[in-house]
């Protein structure tokens, strides 16, 4: 059923933020039926989805166009040992899963291909499509038959770990000035929370993140403080520059499982959320802590990802200026 | 005449076509509104005046050749196989538009008088007969209709080709002139003005009040005429107001730069409308709450209204949650405010205001057709429904008198919780309005509409595995609904409803015909339900940069685009090779010689071989065996080899292979079934 979104999407080719709404309502209303207090639960999911969708490639979000745009359909190489494993990512029909089908039936000495749902949480995503080969050439000519284009040279989450910016690159780009601050309503990173807080007054801290909402367009804009001088700052980013100068450490890294977690209030920036997402193809697992770590309580929901290696985790925590605390996440 | 002259026909025709026809109308209704002003202006995109226009008219297109034939006859010349000709457009909207110029000629003619106009227009001797082969012309108005429905799909727009104002022949055209293109375009300013939302669903003389309130200067003296009766038309007048309704549903609220629109509180602000909702369940009384009722989405973080200080969050698409008191918590008791007099609220942080109108008289609906529970108000009255009535005492014996006359049933309901003053009544299929309240004003304009359902285009298609629901407004009860000339159940008990068949064929236009009781067609409507496809073009795709913001790429420059990372100088062979830890939260790793075991996550992945197989374990005591080795162990000479020195560390590797046979489910892939059996064959026989 949940595929059905992907089809939505792979048909409209691009559709604006209010239109991608109307389609996740319908599509998810028979799941979470009601109104009111359940609806509530509806907004997170939309926003939700959509930075899922985008860390597995299916489509990239334009926050200021307030539109989505569907990816064209590729495989995409994952960083795994042995036979050589893809995702299908991007626009995605039946027809297209079919014509990959076909041709696994042709070569079922050759290829290998599995469908496997998937949930983040509670919330249904479009099923994972998986397609392992003995070699290359046969992912190649499975993406012929199904008329779809390969990214084969690379595993993409390496490609993106790689080409992402990090904390310093940043930080170059920041411009601070002198400013009083705008007369909206504003929200501050909380360092005990992990999550931005409605507050009015001021704050005694030197080091602030605070979110202003413009209140004709409802856009947030963010801006990282030090004493009476400002940068503006991406959300993403500045969440994690923030922790940096304020030398909190949040990434949790389970060595033996390879797994990498940090509090789901402080997403990944988008493309390491991409490059660890695509270390797998699948969603990270939603859970929590059995136990508090660090300054980080047991009952704070956590975003885990699997397959990251040492070298990949670590390279995602120099570039956020993070060191890993090592832990047994202590799942089952 | 040359070709030059037939040419100059069918630019009239495209140009005429394309003012009225394109993508900006989709799903909205057209109307062929021509008058001298039109064609001046758009004869001068071609260097032609209305004299031209009638000079080409009656050449007509190339391949009508025959000279001494009459306007209508060369019409249906121009009409027969037109869809074999390749055309863009149909080519006699010129002849159409030509039939509505007509009406507004002017001169010493009768206020009826249609062909004596139309044979001035063509500098033809006068007569009041006939025009001949005028009757012939429904055939186009009604191919019009099929073409903008059937063959697009109503992407360019939807045309009707309803006979109105009580004239068989003349009475399309006629109708084509209630409301100029003029006028239309200054519609959003009238209905600002006036303070209409496009959620309000305002009665026909709600908007026939804002339109005489609010339109001098904006809409022309013959509208007016037709508006407060000094034209004497109810056809026609049914007809422009429900067409005005039509272009409130579609308004989304903006409006142009107009020094002539006035202000007011909501200037500026978003404004919305407060809806009473009334709770019969709990046993012996009624709860009502309220809620905000509006088409723009809430903002995220929900609503803070002033001075009562209520907030609200968004709910299902188009309504609030119920509004709560804000330092308390609790739901507001729609009881404790003034009904008569309503109340005006403004978030001024979200730049939002919020009004509950002021009324004598309260009408409720099943909030099913909305998607809520219990009763809602409504701002009109629909034929056969239930509805709950509350009005001011003052009232209650006159609404008590038309209900019991006017209605199937009506009763009195006494329920604790009930404000003083106010009087309930419980009814069921109204069919006589009651005169004085614009929310009890039954409209007689039955309306087809499409509701929910994933479109996917401007026109009405909609993907197969998300189709609409028919709906049918101000319906009598008894009316059938034919998809292709087949008709279907209704499935609405409150809101007459009607499902498209789960076997409707894909990809083509379905017919759907709404028919009386008494056989007659009385709404014809397309739609299609289309199969998935992928998008032929991704160019609009946004570009990230390092940073992962969209931006401007310019040549040779590395970008990200959805998984792809392009132009990144990355070395593949510095790509660390995981194990696929993924697989399980344990797994057994298997080397290629016996005594190559590593049972993880207990013990550490770090050794100095080379896994081939990855056990994972899948349930209880269950197993699959996943292979992460390369070509080389796929050579069929490939065997295990030797084993290591460590006893245990072989008899454990044979183990996990031979002793969990039963247990494991084998790879898929047959070439990796073989070398697994190799493996099998050496555990087997390991001591």
């Amino acid at each position: 059923m949940f595929d059905e979104l992907l089809y939505a999407l792979s048909t409209l080719g691009e559709a604006s933020f209010e239109k991608y709404c109307d389609v996740v309502d319908i599509l998810y209303r028979e799941w979470l039926p009601g109104e009111d207090e359940n609806f509530n639960k509806y907004k997170y999911l939309r926003h939700s989805l959509i930075r899922l969708l985008e860390s597995l490639g299916h489509c990239e979000y334009h926050s200021e166009k307030r539109k989505i745009f569907v990816c064209p359909p590729t495989l995409i190489l994952l960083p795994a040992g042995g036979f050589p494993k893809a995702v299908l990512a991007g626009a995605r029909s039946k027809p297209m899963v079919s014509r990959l089908a076909k041709y696994q039936r042709l070569k079922t000495n050759r290829i290998d291909l599995k469908e496997i749902p998937q949930k983040y949480g509670q919330i249904p995503f479009p099923n994972v499509v998986y397609i392992e080969a003995t070699n290359k050439q046969y992912l190649i000519e499975a993406a012929r038959e199904a008329n779809i284009d390969t990214c084969l040279e690379v595993p993409a989450a390496w490609a993106l770990v790689n080409f992402s910016a990090g904390i310093k690159e940043v930080e170059k780009d920041l411009f601070y000035e002198e400013k009083s601050e705008p007369y909206w309503a504003k929200r501050f990173f909380s360092p005990s929370d992990l999550s931005f807080k409605p507050f009015s007054g001021e704050l005694e801290e030197r080091v602030r993140l605070i979110s202003y909402k413009d209140p004709r367009t409802q856009q947030h804009h963010h801006y990282l403080w030090e004493g009476k001088a400002a940068t503006a700052i991406d959300r993403e980013w500045g969440r994690y520059l923030y922790l940096a100068k304020r030398n909190i450490k949040i990434i949790l890294y389970d060595y033996r499982m390879q797994r990498l977690a940090m509090p789901s209030t402080v997403p990944l920036p988008r493309l390491l959320a991409r490059a660890a997402t695509l270390c797998t193809g699948h969603v990270p697992l939603a859970s929590q802590l059995n136990r508090n770590i660090v300054g980080i309580s047991a009952e704070k929901p956590i975003d885990i990802y699997s397959g990251i290696t040492p070298p990949l985790a670590k390279l995602i925590s120099e570039k956020l200026s993070q060191d890993l605390i090592y832990c047994d996440l202590g799942l089952n | 005449m040359g070709f030059e002259g037939w040419d100059k026909y069918l630019k009239w025709n495209d140009l005429l076509a394309g003012h009225f026809f394109f993508e900006e109308m989709a799903g909205r209704e057209v109307l062929l509104f021509v008058d001298d002003q039109l064609i001046e202006g758009l004869g001068r995109e071609i260097g032609q005046n209305k004299e031209g226009f009638i000079q080409a008219i009656k050449q007509g297109p190339y391949w009508v050749t025959i000279e001494k034939q009459g306007i209508c006859q060369k019409a249906l010349r121009a009409y027969e196989n037109w869809r074999c000709r390749g055309l863009s457009y149909p080519p006699y909207i010129a002849y159409l538009a030509l039939f509505v110029l007509a009406e507004g000629i002017e001169g010493s003619f009768s206020p009826i008088a249609y062909y004596p106009r139309l044979r001035a227009l063509l500098s033809e001797p006068p007569s009041g007969s006939m025009y001949p082969s005028f009757d012939k012309m429904s055939e186009l108005w009604n191919d019009l209709e099929i073409w903008t429905k059937e063959d697009k799909n109503e992407e360019l727009g939807r045309f009707t080709s309803t006979v109105r104002g009580g004239w068989i022949h003349v009475g399309i055209p006629l109708s084509q002139t209630v409301l100029s293109g003029e006028e239309r375009k200054k519609l959003p300013l009238i209905f600002k003005d006036a303070d209409l939302d496009p959620s309000d669903r305002p009665s026909a003389e709600e908007i026939k009040k804002a339109l005489l309130s609010h339109g001098p200067g904006r809409l022309a003296k013959r509208t007016f005429g037709l508006l407060n009766g000094s034209y004497k038309n109810d056809i026609l007048k049914d007809f422009l107001l429900n067409f005005i309704f039509s272009e409130l549903e579609e308004w989304d609220g903006s409006v142009s730069e107009d020094p002539s629109c006035s202000g007011g509180l909501s200037n500026g602000y978003a404004n919305s409308n407060i809806r009473i909702c009334i709770d019969l369940t709990s046993i012996g009384e009624i709860k009502t709450t309220l809620r905000i009722c509006t088409g723009r989405p809430l903002p995220e973080d929900g609503l803070s209204l002033k001075p009562l200080s209520w907030t609200c969050k968004q709910s299902i698409k188009g309504w609030s949650t119920p509004l709560r008191h804000n330092e308390s918590g609790k739901i507001v008791n729609a009881a404790t405010v003034d009904w008569d007099s309503g109340v005006q609220l403004v978030d001024d942080d979200n730049n939002w205001a919020a009004r509950l109108k002021g009324s004598l008289v309260r009408l409720f609906v099943l909030g099913d057709r909305f998607g809520l529970s219990n009763w809602v108000e409504a701002t009109y009255l629909e034929r056969n429904c239930e509805f709950l009535l509350l009005c001011d005492e003052k009232l209650g014996g006159a609404i008590q008198r038309w209900g019991e006359s006017s209605c199937d049933s009506f009763k009195e309901i006494l329920y604790p919780g009930i404000p003083k003053r106010w009087r309930l009544f419980e009814g069921k299929n109204a069919q006589e309005s009651f005169k004085g309240f614009g929310v009890l004003t039954l409209s007689s304009f039955l309306r087809l509409v499409f509701d929910g359902g994933i479109k996917i285009s401007k026109g009405n298609s909609y993907l197969y595995f998300a189709p609409p629901s028919i709906v049918l407004e101000n319906s009598a009860g008894e009316e059938m609904v034919l998809v292709n000339g087949q008709e279907i159940p209704r499935v609405g008990k409150n809101i007459p409803s009607w499902e498209l068949p789960k076997d409707a064929p894909l990809d083509t236009p379905l017919n759907i015909k709404v028919i009386s009781s008494s056989g007659e067609c009385l709404i014809h409507r397309s739609i299609r339900l289309e199969s998935i496809k992928t998008t032929p073009s991704y160019g609009n795709l946004p570009k990230r940069n390092m940073l992962g913001h969209p931006f401007q790429l310019w040549e040779g420059e590395p970008y990200v685009a959805g998984a792809i990372a392009s132009d990144v100088s990355v070395c593949g062979a510095g790509f660390p090779r995981p194990f696929p830890t993924y697989l399980s939260s344990r797994i057994i790793f298997l080397g290629s010689k016996p005594g190559e075991v590593v049972d993880w996550p207990g013990e550490s992945l770090e050794v100095e071989w080379q896994p081939v197989w990855a056990l994972a374990k899948v349930g209880r005591d269950k197993w699959a065996v996943h292979f992460c080795g390369d070509e080389l162990h796929l050579s069929s000479a490939h065997m295990p080899g030797e084993p290591i020195s460590d006893i245990r560390a072989v008899r454990e590797w044979a183990k996990n292979i031979w002793i969990k046979r039963k247990r494991t489910d084998l790879p898929k892939v047959k070439i990796l079934k073989g070398v697994w059996s190799r493996y099998m064959e050496v555990a087997k026989n390991v001591r």
